[in-house]
């Protein structure tokens, strides 16, 4: 495989792995190291991809892989700092929307979860994988994965039940 | 969408149960529709994850690491250091030999001007022993104040 060849397979991935890590990673220099990183990890092993018959799953689950061991290295004692970086840039952005604040709020307790189930969330809320993707990419059962995304769905709501009290009318 | 399909598809949503689909047409009615208040919260939520999807990678895929870049930048300019070291340190050597130090074969010859500079050093030390002189003149002076004690 040449070059091209993989830069076009794996353009239409890219932007999901940047949002992957992204959730996981918080900071938006920490994902885009982490993409490039995931990138030059793949085209390294292109030879062994032909064997992959899912590009895409396998690029995420790498992506997933990279970024929980990037959480779990010491480079996640600077992460903190830049969270907070992210948290008024963020705000910025967002302050152009009407439902600025909520959004945030989302984001937040999104922050506040496991990892586990910001993934599940990630992939299924956001990207909308089938269960058989995601139990590909996150090697976990499909009945597993139901009740990571049923609890995580449910403590969002929650959450935001909570700071709003939303519903009691 | 009516309100009791909407609650049940809800529940089936909050479960984890819901196909692909089925969450699809949730999307599309907390999108566009006005939407009850007590289900202001799914509305949040929907409203983040479209809102998260529109994020995009910022870069260009890049298949040659930046940190083999900055190694091989490393190794370029050591080079040129040690080549630069080396060629000075060669260009010193050469120019000694370059230099004419005044090398004096004849004996006779080396002897005069050996004398002959030996001489200009000693004029040179006498005329800078007679201003000791007035270091004399102060010795003088203070052996008149500590006689007359």
């Amino acid at each position: 495989m040449n070059q091209n060849t993989f830069i076009s397979l794996i353009n239409p991935v890219k932007d999901k792995m940047y949002r992957l890590a992204l959730r996981l990673l918080i900071s938006k220099e920490s994902a885009e190291d982490a993409t490039q990183e995931v990138f030059l990890k793949l085209w390294n092993r292109n030879e062994k991809i032909k064997d992959y018959a899912n590009l895409e799953a396998f690029a995420m689950t790498v992506t997933r892989n990279y970024c929980l061991d990037q959480l779990k290295s010491k480079q996640n004692s600077n992460l903190k700092m830049i969270h907070n970086n992210y948290e008024s840039h963020e705000r910025s952005i967002h302050d152009q929307l009407e439902t600025t604040d909520e959004l945030a709020q989302v984001s937040k307790i999104l922050e506040g979860l496991p990892e586990q189930q910001k993934i599940i969330f990630q992939l299924r809320d956001i990207e909308q994988y089938e269960f058989e993707e995601i139990a590909e990419i996150t090697k976990m059962k499909e009945t597993a994965i139901r009740v990571s995304l049923s609890r995580v769905r449910k403590k969002i709501r929650e959450e935001l039940l909570k700071k709003h009290s939303y519903g009691i009318k | 969408m009516e309100l009791n399909k909407l609650e049940s598809l809800l529940k089936k949503y909050e479960e984890g149960n819901t196909t692909l689909a089925e969450e699809k047409q949730l999307r599309d009615y907390f999108s566009s529709e006005e939407i009850p208040a007590h289900l202001r919260s799914y509305k949040m939520i929907f409203a983040f994850a479209a809102n998260e999807k529109n994020r995009t990678y910022p870069g260009k895929p890049q298949l040659t690491s930046k940190k083999g870049q900055f190694f091989f930048i490393g190794i370029a300019a050591s080079i040129l250091l040690a080549i630069g070291v080396f060629t000075w340190q060669n260009n010193i050597r050469e120019e000694l030999p370059e230099h004419n130090l005044g090398t004096i074969e004849d004996p006779q010859e080396a002897y005069q001007k050996t004398k002959e500079a030996l001489q200009m050093v000693a004029e040179v030390f006498n005329d800078g022993r007679e201003d000791l002189e007035y270091l004399n003149e102060f010795n003088k002076t203070k052996n008149k104040f500590i006689n007359n004690q």
